[in-house]
C-alpha cells in the first residue's frame, strides 16, 4: 500500500477486463431477461439488436485495449530477454 | 400471444430504459471506483511528503546540534583552557632562570597548579562528550553516575533502577539510551522544577523499557509532537531521530493520578540474551 505507483488502476489490464465485462453484463442484463419471451417479434428484435451490438463491440474493444496493456508492460521484460541473447 | 403483442411497447420502453439505468448504474460504479482510488493515490502522496518534511526538519535538527556542540566545545577550549595554558606559560618565561630559587620554586609550583586546573578542565570536556563509565561499565553504571551527580546537588532527588539488566546492549545503542535519557533529564531539570526523577528499566519479550518519572511541568504525547513539527525543541527533535535510528518508541504521558508526568522508551532487541 505504501507504494503509491501500484495503485494506478489504468494500466492494470484486469481492470479493464472488469470494466468491459461490468458494462457488457449491466447493458445486456435486460435484454437477455425478455429475450426468451420475446424474440419472435421483430419489433423487439430491433431493439434488441441495437442494445447488444453497440455493446458487444465496446466490450471486445475495451478487452482489445486490455490486452494491449498487458503486450505493454510485457515489452519491457521481452526487450531486456533479447538484450540478454549474445550477438554473434 | 395477445397479451403479449399488447403489452410489447411498454415491454420495449421498459428494455430501453432499463438498460440505460443499468448502464448508468455500471458507470457510476466504475468512475466512483476510479475517483476513490485517485483520493487514497492523493492521500498517500500527501502522507508521504509529511514524512519527507519531518525527515528534513530532524536532519536539520541534528546538523543544528552538532553545530552547536561544535561551538560549545570551540568556546569551552578556547576560553578556558587557552588562557589558562597561557598563564602557565607566563610562569615558565626565560626570566626565570635568572631569578632567585624560592620565586622559581612558586612559579613552577603556580605553573604546576594551573596545568593540573587545564588537565582536569580538558577531562571533564571529553567526559561530557563520552562518558567513560558508559563504554567501560555499561548504561546501569553511566546512568547511576549522571543520578548520583544530579542527586549531590541537592536540589533534585533522582534515582535509578535497573531490573532485568544482566547484559549490555551494543556499544551504540547504549550510547543513543544513555544520550536519550540525559536530554530527557536536561530539559526535566531546564524546565520542569521536579523534585524528583525515577528511572526503571525492564525488558520484557524482546524489548528494553525505559521509563522515567517526575513530579514536575512535563509534556504529553500531542506536545511533542507539536514541538516535533515547530521550529522549537531542537533536544525533542535530537530525541525524536534517535529513537528512529534505535527504532525505538517513545511515549510521554500524564500518569492517571495527575500527579507526575512519565516518558516510556521502548526499544526493541533481538539479540538480547537473557542470562538466568
Amino acid at each position: 500500500m505504501k507504494d503509491p505507483t501500484a495503485l494506478y488502476l489504468f494500466s492494470s489490464p484486469v481492470f479493464w477486463v472488469v470494466v468491459a465485462i461490468i458494462i457488457y453484463s449491466a447493458g445486456t442484463f435486460f435484454p437477455f431477461i425478455y429475450a426468451k419471451n420475446y424474440m419472435a417479434e421483430s419489433e423487439f428484435f430491433d431493439l434488441y439488436d441495437m442494445i447488444h451490438d453497440p455493446l458487444y463491440i465496446i466490450r471486445n474493444l475495451i478487452f482489445a485495449f486490455a490486452m494491449l496493456q498487458k503486450t505493454n508492460s510485457k515489452k519491457s521484460s521481452y526487450m531486456a530477454y533479447c538484450k540478454k541473447i549474445p550477438k554473434p | 400471444m395477445i397479451l403479449l403483442q399488447s403489452s410489447l411497447p411498454s415491454v420495449s420502453s421498459a428494455l430501453f430504459f432499463g438498460t440505460m439505468g443499468m448502464l448508468a448504474l455500471a458507470i457510476g460504479l466504475i468512475v466512483f471506483i476510479v475517483f476513490h482510488q485517485r483520493r487514497v493515490i492523493r492521500y498517500q502522496v500527501q502522507l508521504q511528503e509529511m514524512e519527507e518534511e519531518q525527515q528534513k526538519i530532524l536532519l536539520n535538527a541534528s546538523i543544528r546540534w552538532q553545530e552547536e556542540e561544535r561551538q560549545k566545545i570551540a568556546a569551552d577550549l578556547h576560553d578556558d583552557a587557552g588562557p589558562l595554558l597561557a598563564t602557565a606559560r607566563l610562569y615558565l618565561n626565560e626570566n626565570l632562570v635568572h631569578q632567585d630559587i624560592s620565586t622559581q620554586l612558586q612559579s613552577i609550583y603556580n605553573a604546576k597548579q594551573i596545568i593540573d586546573d587545564t588537565i582536569q578542565l580538558i577531562r571533564n570536556i571529553s567526559h561530557s562528550l563520552m562518558p567513560p563509565t558508559l563504554k567501560n561499565f555499561g548504561l546501569e553504571s553511566a546512568v547511576n553516575d549522571l543520578f548520583q551527580k544530579i542527586s549531590g546537588s541537592g536540589v533534585v532527588n533522582a534515582s535509578c533502577r535497573f531490573h532485568d539488566y544482566r547484559q549490555r546492549l551494543r556499544p551504540e545503542q547504549e550510547l543513543l539510551i544513555f544520550r536519550i535519557i540525559q536530554e530527557l533529564v536536561n530539559n526535566i531539570l531546564k524546565h520542569s522544577s521536579a523534585s524528583f526523577i525515577h528511572v526503571t528499566q525492564n525488558y520484557n519479550e524482546d524489548k528494553f523499557f525505559i521509563r522515567l518519572h517526575h513530579d514536575g511541568r512535563g509534556i504529553t504525547q500531542a506536545d511533542f509532537d507539536r514541538l516535533n513539527k515547530s521550529s522549537l525543541g531542537l533536544g525533542l527533535k535530537n530525541i525524536q531521530s534517535r529513537t528512529k535510528v534505535l527504532q525505538a518508541k517513545i511515549e510521554f504521558e500524564r500518569d492517571l493520578s495527575q500527579t507526575y508526568f512519565k516518558v516510556t522508551l521502548e526499544v526493541p532487541v533481538e539479540d538480547y540474551e537473557m542470562i538466568s
